[in-house]
């Protein structure tokens, strides 16, 4: 795929499965280049629906998704999904190296090529020193940080988020939410992240789309937080901009997910 | 739970004997129930002419014939069948069937079509070593996480070479479990292949034991198949430990 496009648009998406009831309805929504979208929804939103389909590993029932005017088909390495399953995502057999290395196996047919392109990705999550290791080895966050790292390495258009953080402790999920978004405007990738978490939302987002709870799930609001950089989610701000989001859901709570 | 130490075993195998040595020393004469010195005496007259070496070495060559062949054979298959629905409603029928007549029943054909050969006992150890692997090896391939399919998917490995890449790998760990119920089982077989028509091998030294009413032969015989048994288990692992790390058990997630 040509390297300028613009703008990942995703209109009118419908989706349900054989005969059930419909779980995405008429979902539109537009990614800019460069952009952070976070898709902030309930359980049973049906987010991980809209992942499969923007990643390719589903057809909509109706609508399309394209990048400017080409549209997508099928999975590939342009949408790399970072996956919330923190055991089975990466490949257990292969060290963190091999693993940063799987998807350019077809791409750089030079081994030492493959190698420092993984390097500097491994580098940029914090995992150089690691690179030998199996991932029965790491924990739970550096896990996810080797499938960051995995994904990166494929120079992808998009970076798909699944819940990246949500199986990890409260305090290593802050702490990957600052280093993603160190590591976001370092690379200037564009990230579609999804999540239940309304901070963590707030933290990471250029862009926040609010999905209604399901089935039936439709758009209830998009909106740009513009939050001054630096804000802390103790901030008066940022508790105004979190009260808001928790207005727009209505009565649809997540427990324990006050502002920290 | 009772802690015994790391010496548990040690004891436990000096109880084995002592019982063993009472239990023969009750029976009064080793032309019933030879004791472990008396079968120890024995094995080391058989160990000093090298005819053991001969019996255990046949046995241990047809096991390892068989098995060599019927591994790759069987794998192959089985992440086949594993793979393809259509493959599988073929071949998965008489895999079943296959499985439940026991190689020891197909002797008297094996004996019938390839007559008291070499080739015949390896067939019978081939046949047992094919169906478990390619049993195993189907399991292991249908229990892929579908997460890692699509992992290699997003990744731009996909079709064949996600097969080969992530699906193969993944069943890697059935496959060597199956590997080591078919040495197990294929023991079995060889034994019991020996006993029927053989010319050594220790199956036959069991049979040679009943006919000259030398027990002691046959407690050999037993023996040193538990032993093989045994070696052969540990060996396997201890190699994947040591030289194939990553398919250890530690590593699966």
């Amino acid at each position: 795929m040509e390297n300028d496009w613009k703008q990942l648009k995703v209109s009118g998406l419908f989706k349900r499965f054989d005969r059930g009831p419909i779980v995405l309805s008429n979902i539109s929504l537009t990614v800019e280049r460069g952009g952070f979208l976070c898709i902030l929804g309930p359980s049973g939103s049906g987010k991980s629906t809209l992942v499969d389909l923007i990643a390719g590993f589903e057809p909509p029932t109706e609508g399309t998704i394209a990048f400017d005017d080409t549209p997508i088909h099928g999975p590939g390495p342009d949408r790399v999904v970072i996956f919330q399953d923190i055991s089975n995502a990466l490949f257990p057999w292969l060290t963190v190296m091999e693993n940063a290395e799987f998807g350019l196996k077809k791409i750089y047919r030079n081994k030492k090529e493959r190698h420092d392109r993984a390097m500097q990705a491994l580098e940029l999550v914090g995992l150089h020193k690691d690179s030998h290791k199996f991932p029965s080895e790491l924990s739970g966050g550096m896990k996810q940080r080797a499938q960051i790292a995995r994904g990166l390495v494929m120079d992808p258009h998009v970076l798909i988020m699944d819940e990246p953080f949500a199986a990890l402790d409260a305090i290593t999920r802050r702490r990957m939410q600052y280093e993603l978004k160190e590591i976001w405007e370092r690379t200037k990738k564009t990230v579609i992240f999804v999540t239940h978490d309304i901070s963590e939302s707030l933290i990471l987002a250029t862009e926040v789309t609010v999905l209604s709870s399901g089935p039936e799930a439709h758009i209830l609001d998009t909106f740009r937080p513009d939050l001054p950089p630096g804000t802390d989610p103790a901030d008066a701000e940022f508790i105004a901009a979190y009260r808001r989001i928790e207005a727009l859901v209505g009565h649809v709570h997540d427990a324990g997910e006050a502002p920290a | 739970m009772i802690r015994i130490g790391r010496w548990g075993p040690l004891y436990g195998a000096i109880l084995f004997f002592a019982m063993w040595q009472v239990g023969a020393d009750s029976v009064g004469t080793p032309l019933l129930f030879p004791g472990p010195l008396v079968v120890w005496e024995g094995f080391w007259r058989l160990a000093e002419t090298g005819e053991y070496f001969e019996h255990a070495g046949a046995t241990l060559q047809r096991l390892i014939v068989g098995m060599a062949v019927g591994i790759p054979f069987g794998a192959t298959l089985g992440c086949a069948m594993g793979a393809s629905r259509d493959l599988n409603a073929w071949f998965d029928p008489y895999v079943r069937m296959a499985n439940s007549t026991p190689a020891i029943a197909l002797i008297p054909f094996a004996l019938l079509w390839f007559g008291v050969t070499e080739f015949a006992r390896y067939s019978l150890v081939f046949y047992t070593a094919f169906l478990v692997l390619a049993l195993s090896a189907r399991q292991g391939v249908t229990q892929v996480p579908y997460l890692r399919i699509k992992a290699a998917n997003t990744l731009g490995v996909v079709g064949i070479s996600a097969f080969f890449r992530v699906i193969v790998p993944s069943s890697f760990p059935a496959i060597l479990s199956g590997i080591r119920t078919a040495t197990g089982l294929g023991v079995m077989v060889v034994v019991a292949a020996e006993m029927l028509g053989a010319a050594n091998g220790l199956g036959f030294l069991i049979i040679l034991g009943r006919q000259n009413y030398d027990p002691t032969l046959i407690f050999i015989g037993i023996f040193s198949l538990g032993v093989i048994s045994l070696v052969l288990d540990r060996g396997f692992q201890f190699c994947i430990e040591r030289f194939m790390p990553r398919w250890s058990v530690k590593r699966r997630v």
